[in-house]
């Protein structure tokens, strides 16, 4: 039961600092924030699946017939591994993508700064002024 | 038909898209092999799909349990009358948006990665549309995202950019919160086989907590459809990308997001009585600021994503209501606009590279010379804005009906208004666009502006697709009744699931 209290409480807590992150203006904060989320969730359905001492859930076989038996004892939910292993495959992807558009970003704008995506000038801000010592590429 | 051929039909349209989309990859140092492996990938996954359709109409559904594990442990295929339908609506708009853009005349770089994304983005829409499995739509998901931010930014201009990177962050949330849900869902019911999880979730009365589930998937999928409140980055992101990609993107993504609540108001959360309010009130949203919206662009394909917002907006009514009549009319509606949209959008793009600019006040004077655009801009907007003999006539003719009958008589009135608000947004693009004389002060401005671009591909395929619609519109018979079959297997979730289980 602690183990619990522990995962969903540190699930609370990437979750929370994954949406300060989502939340600022910088880019790279807010991949980061991604990151955080996808962990928050990842151990989420670590949790879903419902923690419990149990012994590996392999099924025995090899009487050399073919023939498999169901342990008779409690086994783990082996099914949220395979969900959070598809789940980090992608969000991996996906966070190399979103870094490589953070870096195209800062190449075509010269700012990761996403007030500056709203003007599309990369001198200019959102209220029309010219910002100093601005970046040019 | 045997098993093994049911199998196969099902997974082909998304076997066809995947080796396509590896064999052109790999070509891509050969422009005309790439093209002639695009064009017979795309043919076949349209003959696929015509089959497809056919095959579920005689037997009503068709289910490939993949690596043969029994259905609520392993993954199935569902290929039901609306899924094969929404997949035979997506082969035709992809068709065309591919022919069009190999019709251009250029084979750059771009091109060459252009043509496998697009079956990759087909792939992952084609799988969302049949799968059965709660978690393997959210990976179909993925593909199908992660091919949408490369097409959306690829040819790396400013705007594109800007664009991919809202879209991107937006739709990475909307994942998340799909996810989210999943693994609630799994923690509180123990499956995430969709058939299985509509047994379980209607076995009891629904908890707080299963609303707060609901809630949590509704807003993914809301995000994904562009309703209302979730709808802002539609109309900064659809406009960046190449015309033909931002057809196909209108046409099929935010459908995808649709199909996705229909699925959650029919299948998953059937027995809740507060998602019906919350879709309705996305619909209502969703329509009203669409329509105003489109009333005040000056960009064109900005004022068609407003209006895109409108068609969501009819589909979710059906949606909401989920009587067998109004997901009846739901099908036939969903089914024709994604051709209606892709075909507007197509056309969007013929008449901005046309005129060389984006700004509906600089065209104009495009009507004499393009009397068959007219012809064909006319078929699909008057279908957005519901006139006969349009199919956008028919499928809000059943959809208000629905409503009506179903006890939501206000429903009725908010419809008719806002079609006549999307009729004065189309006729202001027609009159702005089409009829209207050229504006002499900077005529030569745009044009000489892409002066060094190659000429624009003719629109047959708009063409050819606006004459498809017309032909629907005026004898609607057959697809109505395909969409009946439809609209009565949506409304029967309950035999569905015991097919997909075999209890």
């Amino acid at each position: 039961m602690p183990m619990s209290w522990l995962l969903s409480g540190s699930v609370g807590l990437f979750a929370a600092v994954a949406f300060y992150s989502l939340l600022r203006r910088s880019m790279v904060r807010m991949v980061f924030g991604f990151v955080m989320l996808s962990n928050a969730i990842n151990l989420l359905i670590f949790g879903s699946g419902h923690l419990e001492r149990a012994a590996a859930p392999i099924v025995g076989g090899g009487h050399g017939d073919g023939s498999s038996h169901v342990p008779a004892h409690v086994v783990a939910n082996p099914l949220p591994q395979a969900l959070i292993l598809t789940a980090i495959v992608i969000s991996f992807g996906l966070t190399a993508f979103i870094l490589t558009l953070a870096l195209r970003a800062f190449w075509s704008l010269g700012t990761t700064d996403t007030e500056v995506f709203e003007s599309g000038d990369p001198n200019v801000d959102v209220e029309g002024t010219v910002r100093e010592g601005s970046w040019t590429p | 038909m045997d098993a093994v051929t049911a199998d196969v039909l099902a997974i082909l349209p998304l076997a066809i898209p995947l080796v396509t989309a590896a064999v052109s990859l790999l070509l891509a140092r050969n422009p005309v092999a790439q093209r002639a492996t695009v064009s017979v990938g795309q043919l076949a996954l349209l003959a696929a799909a015509f089959t497809l359709v056919k095959e579920v109409d005689a037997h009503g559904m068709l289910i490939s349990r993949l690596g043969g594990w029994s259905a609520p442990y392993g993954i199935v295929v569902v290929a039901d009358r609306f899924g094969a339908g929404m997949v035979l609506a997506g082969a035709l708009l992809s068709s065309a948006v591919v022919f069009t853009g190999l019709g251009r005349e250029r084979a750059d770089r771009v091109q060459a990665h252009q043509w496998p994304l697009v079956h990759m983005l087909l792939m992952g829409v084609n799988g969302a549309f049949l799968t059965g499995d709660l978690f393997n739509m959210y990976v179909w998901f993925e593909v199908l995202l992660t091919a949408s931010f490369v097409l959306l930014v690829l040819g790396n201009e400013r705007i594109q950019v800007v664009a991919c990177a809202k879209y991107a962050i937006i739709n990475l949330l909307s994942s998340a919160s799909f996810l989210l849900s999943v693994a609630l869902l799994y923690g509180l019911t123990g499956t995430l086989n969709m058939a299985d999880l509509h047994q379980v979730l209607t076995e009891e009365p629904l908890t707080p907590l299963h609303h707060g589930v609901m809630a949590t998937l509704v807003f993914g999928f809301g995000l994904k459809a562009a309703a209302f409140p979730l709808s802002f980055w539609l109309p900064v992101s659809y406009p960046a990308p190449p015309a033909e990609i931002s057809a196909l993107f209108a046409g099929l993504l935010t459908k995808v997001g649709v199909v996705a609540l229909v699925r959650t108001s029919t299948l998953l959360f059937s027995g809740s009585e507060v998602l019906p309010d919350l879709l309705m009130f996305l619909a209502g949203a969703s329509l009203v600021v669409g329509a105003l919206g489109a009333l005040a662009q000056r960009r064109l394909r900005q004022a068609l994503s407003f209006l895109l917002m409108t068609t969501v907006g009819f589909a979710l009514l059906g949606a909401a209501v989920r009587t067998e009549a109004s997901l009846t009319a739901m099908s036939f509606y969903l089914w024709t606009d994604v051709l209606v949209v892709g075909t507007l959008f197509l056309l969007a793009g013929a008449v901005e590279s046309e005129t060389g600019t984006d700004d509906m006040l600089r065209m104009g004077g495009l009507y004499p010379k393009y009397g068959a655009w007219v012809a064909a801009y006319g078929v699909t907007a008057f279908s957005l804005a519901g006139f006969p003999p349009t199919p956008g006539f028919w499928g809000k003719l059943g959809l208000l009906k629905g409503a009506f009958d179903a006890g939501w008589p206000g429903l009725v009135w908010l419809g008719l208004g806002v079609s006549l608000l999307v009729l004065m947004a189309v006729g202001q693009i027609l009159a702005w666009v089409f009829f209207r004389p050229r504006a002499a002060v900077d005529s030569n401005e745009g044009r000489a502006a892409k002066q060094g671009e190659t000429p624009a591909p003719r629109p047959v395929w708009a063409l050819l697709l606006a004459a498809l619609l017309i032909g629907v519109g005026c004898f609607p018979g057959p697809l109505y009744d395909l969409a009946a079959a439809s609209g009565a297997q949506l409304a029967q979730p309950e035999r569905v699931a015991e097919a997909v289980l075999e209890r």
